[in-house]
């Protein structure tokens, strides 16, 4: 592999006791307290998540000329713009 | 975070520019005019089903928002999130009349220490990039140009060619440049080249897997169970 992974890319624990792997656990009374300042924020960060949308405008059996838009290596152009957050 | 307001007001106090360079996640209502048939902000209606309706409330991001904005919806922000990109990189402007910008990555201590001692010898765009860094004290010529020129600096290109438009580089572009390289080395359609597209693309999906307790098929176990989180998950990044 060309790729290292240079060990944990996330701290196991936030204020040394709740992790956001670990998020089930967040939202308990404990979590909420001991996660610091993490859970003002990972509500609108989570809400705000959804999967792709994929919808269909057009149902049934068209005719005529059909395009189909296809972004070549989106993910990784969409990774590689990604940074750290100050 | 940020304060309830419109939608026009926070665009105009923060610009498209710091709002598409950032992590923003916005509790919104909106409104869409009748003009537009497909409106693109999701509400969800209970655990499986999403609509884009016209009129509505939710959670979004900011380059939902950013759109949003661009298709003329109205738009009051009731709370929300904003956390702009650390910028690793800083962009200086070498040539003034020339309008060219280059890139300089954070650079290892050695590397300023050694461009500081030589700047009198260089010239023209390295004289000026030294001058724009500071005074100190090193050892040696040759290794200065080698690290400035070298294979450790930014890749396949010099560390001192201007570059017409400035870009900046993240965190993750090395790592896919490298992907890509590699792919690149193998024939389309070849094993080794699907193998790295899917690589590459997989980690984006490592940011989010995990973060909706979704029970997904292992076939490890031969049964169904809750998906535990990646390694890279984030809800900023996946978001």
């Amino acid at each position: 592999m060309i790729v290292k992974g240079t060990g944990q890319y996330h701290p196991k624990t936030h204020n040394g006791l709740i992790s956001v792997r670990n998020i089930p656990k967040m939202m308990t009374p404990a979590g909420v307290e001991l996660s610091g300042d993490l859970h003002e924020y990972i509500d609108y960060f989570l809400g705000s998540y959804h999967g792709g949308r994929n919808e269909s405008y057009l149902y049934g059996i068209v005719k005529g000329k059909f395009y189909d838009y296809d972004l070549p290596g989106a993910y990784p152009t969409a990774m590689s713009l990604l940074d750290y957050p100050a | 975070m940020v304060q309830p307001q419109t939608g026009t007001d926070f665009l105009m106090s923060l610009g498209e520019t710091k709002l598409i360079n950032s992590y923003t996640a916005l509790k919104i209502k909106f409104e869409f005019p009748s003009t537009v048939q497909y409106p693109n902000l999701p509400v969800r209606l209970d655990f499986t089903s999403i609509i884009f309706p016209s009129t509505g409330e939710t959670f979004c991001t900011g380059l939902e928002f950013l759109l949003a904005m661009r298709l003329g919806c109205k738009i009051t922000i009731l709370s929300g999130v904003y956390i702009p990109f650390r910028g690793k990189s800083k962009v200086v402007r070498v040539d003034q009349s020339r309008r060219r910008s280059m890139i300089i990555p954070v650079l290892e201590p050695k590397i300023v220490e050694l461009m500081n001692v030589y700047k009198n010898e260089l010239s023209g765009v390295e004289r000026k990039l030294c001058l724009s860094i500071g005074t100190e004290k090193s050892e040696n010529y040759q290794f200065l140009k080698n690290q400035l020129n070298g294979p450790r600096c930014n890749k396949n290109r010099s560390l001192l060619e201007p570059k017409e438009e400035a870009m900046d580089e993240t965190e993750f572009y090395g790592v896919v440049q490298e992907l890509l390289d590699e792919r690149l080395k193998h024939p389309k359609g070849s094993y080794m080249n699907l193998l790295y597209k899917f690589i590459a693309n997989a980690g984006i999906g490592q940011m989010a897997r995990g973060l909706n307790q979704k029970s997904r098929y292992d076939s490890q176990t031969n049964s169904t169970r809750i998906q535990p989180a990646g390694a890279l998950i984030s809800p900023l990044y996946a978001g």
